[in-house]
């Protein structure tokens, strides 16, 4: 399974990666949504993992460009400081379908992960 | 990392990753720390060393189940272990209509509820099944013998990783409202719940009482004379058509027991009547 960080902080696509390796997963890294694009034409993700506030272009734009495309791409799940309920709410209306809060552990990352996989 | 021979974190992550999966590797050894003391205090070892000796010595079904609980650390989970949840929730739920009588009235007891998850988890999916508990109520008993635990179930507030562990995003915007950096369950699903402190040992159990009895990764950590003591009490609480729940991976092999074991759906029940009598009044 690979995985998509589409994350502008580098200690923290790092530390994502390490778990998501710990736990049998693959992943490249985004350094924002419109690399993350790029990226996701070119090649075949299983899962997105996307923040919320990076520059060029952000994790609701990505949301918003990648609902009205036709780019295939795997379940979205939002990665993000932003925890405020409408922040939530838009995420999930624009196509996201798991919402991961941070600060989060190595558990919660693939529990969400887990729980979309079991939804499907 | 502390001073724990590496040869020690090597054989408990491989008992680990071959039965759940998770993969500890070196550079996260000292994730198991924590893990380690918890384990040696629950087995009544002095240290993980002592604890590591006694695993090499044979390890015996209860000591890998704890094991394994500890590992995972999932004890404060919502919805823990889906496909059991799915047969509460799908299969006996609905199936508990037939034997409710005139009061209607579906009871169940989470005896060892800790932070209030589990029960909270069921009221969830019922509303999620658009139950009718006006029709059919369903009275939810959860007790902890821990008091502190208690109080913070009664409450029904968690923190951002709390709800974050099992629980799907719809569900938390949905069934919670966000109070700062907590989230605090709504009536709609507590007033369901009512909580009180029961000691599985000492208190006093009642007779004929539940529908469903959820005992889940609690006789694991019991006595075998405690367990002994335990499980017929379970049984004198259900109701005739009642079943009792353990959590994944328990069972009542080697106990003697009164129960029928058999799989539904994909869960191991327990069965105070016989398992064919239950499913044919379907």
């Amino acid at each position: 399974m690979k995985v998509l960080i589409v994350e502008d902080s580098k200690p923290i696509s790092t530390m994502v990666g390490s778990m998501l390796e710990g736990n049998g997963y693959s992943f490249e890294v985004a350094e924002n949504g419109k690399i993350g694009i790029e990226m996701l034409q070119k090649e075949k993700f299983d899962y997105v993992l996307l923040d919320w506030n990076m520059p060029v272009m952000n994790g609701e734009e990505f949301l918003i460009e990648v609902g009205k495309s036709s780019i295939p791409h795997g379940p979205i799940l939002m990665m993000t400081t932003e925890s405020k309920m409408e922040k939530i709410s838009r995420a999930i209306e624009l196509g996201a379908v798991e919402y991961i809060m941070k600060p989060f552990t190595v558990e919660v990352l693939i529990e969400k992960i887990e729980l979309v996989k079991e939804a499907a | 990392m502390s001073n724990t021979p590496k040869h020690i974190y090597e054989f408990f992550a491989d008992i680990i990753h071959k039965r759940t999966g998770i993969f500890y590797p070196e550079k996260n050894y000292y994730q198991l720390d924590g893990r380690f003391e918890k384990l040696a205090t629950l087995l009544n070892y002095k240290d993980i060393e002592e604890t590591y000796n006694a695993f090499k010595g044979g390890v015996t079904e209860d000591m890998e189940l704890i094991l394994l609980d500890v590992a995972t650390n999932n004890e404060t989970l919502f919805f823990r272990d889906k496909p059991l949840f799915d047969t509460v929730l799908k299969t006996l739920i609905p199936h508990m209509k037939k034997f409710t009588g005139i009061s209607k009235e579906i009871k169940i007891w989470c005896c060892a509820c800790s932070s209030g998850q589990e029960p909270y988890s069921i009221v969830m999916g019922l509303l999620e099944a658009n139950w009718n508990f006006s029709e059919y109520p369903i009275k939810i008993y959860a007790t902890d013998i821990d008091e502190k635990i208690l109080e913070k179930a009664e409450n029904g507030v968690y923190d951002t990783i709390e709800v974050q562990r099992g629980l799907p995003i719809q569900l938390l915007t949905k069934y919670f409202v966000q109070e700062g950096e907590f989230w605090k369950i709504k009536n709609d699903v507590k007033k369901h719940v009512s909580f009180g402190k029961f000691n599985l040992i000492q208190s006093s159990f009642p007779v004929s009482r539940y529908d469903i009895l959820l005992c889940r990764n609690v006789l694991i950590y019991q006595k075998p004379e405690d367990k002994a003591l335990v499980i017929p009490k379970l049984y004198s609480a259900l109701k005739d058509n009642g079943v009792l729940i353990l959590g994944a991976g328990e069972s009542l092999i080697g106990m003697k027991s009164e129960f029928t074991s058999e799989i539904l759906d994909k869960s191991l029940i327990h069965f105070k009547s016989k398992p064919d009598d239950f499913k044919k009044s379907a």
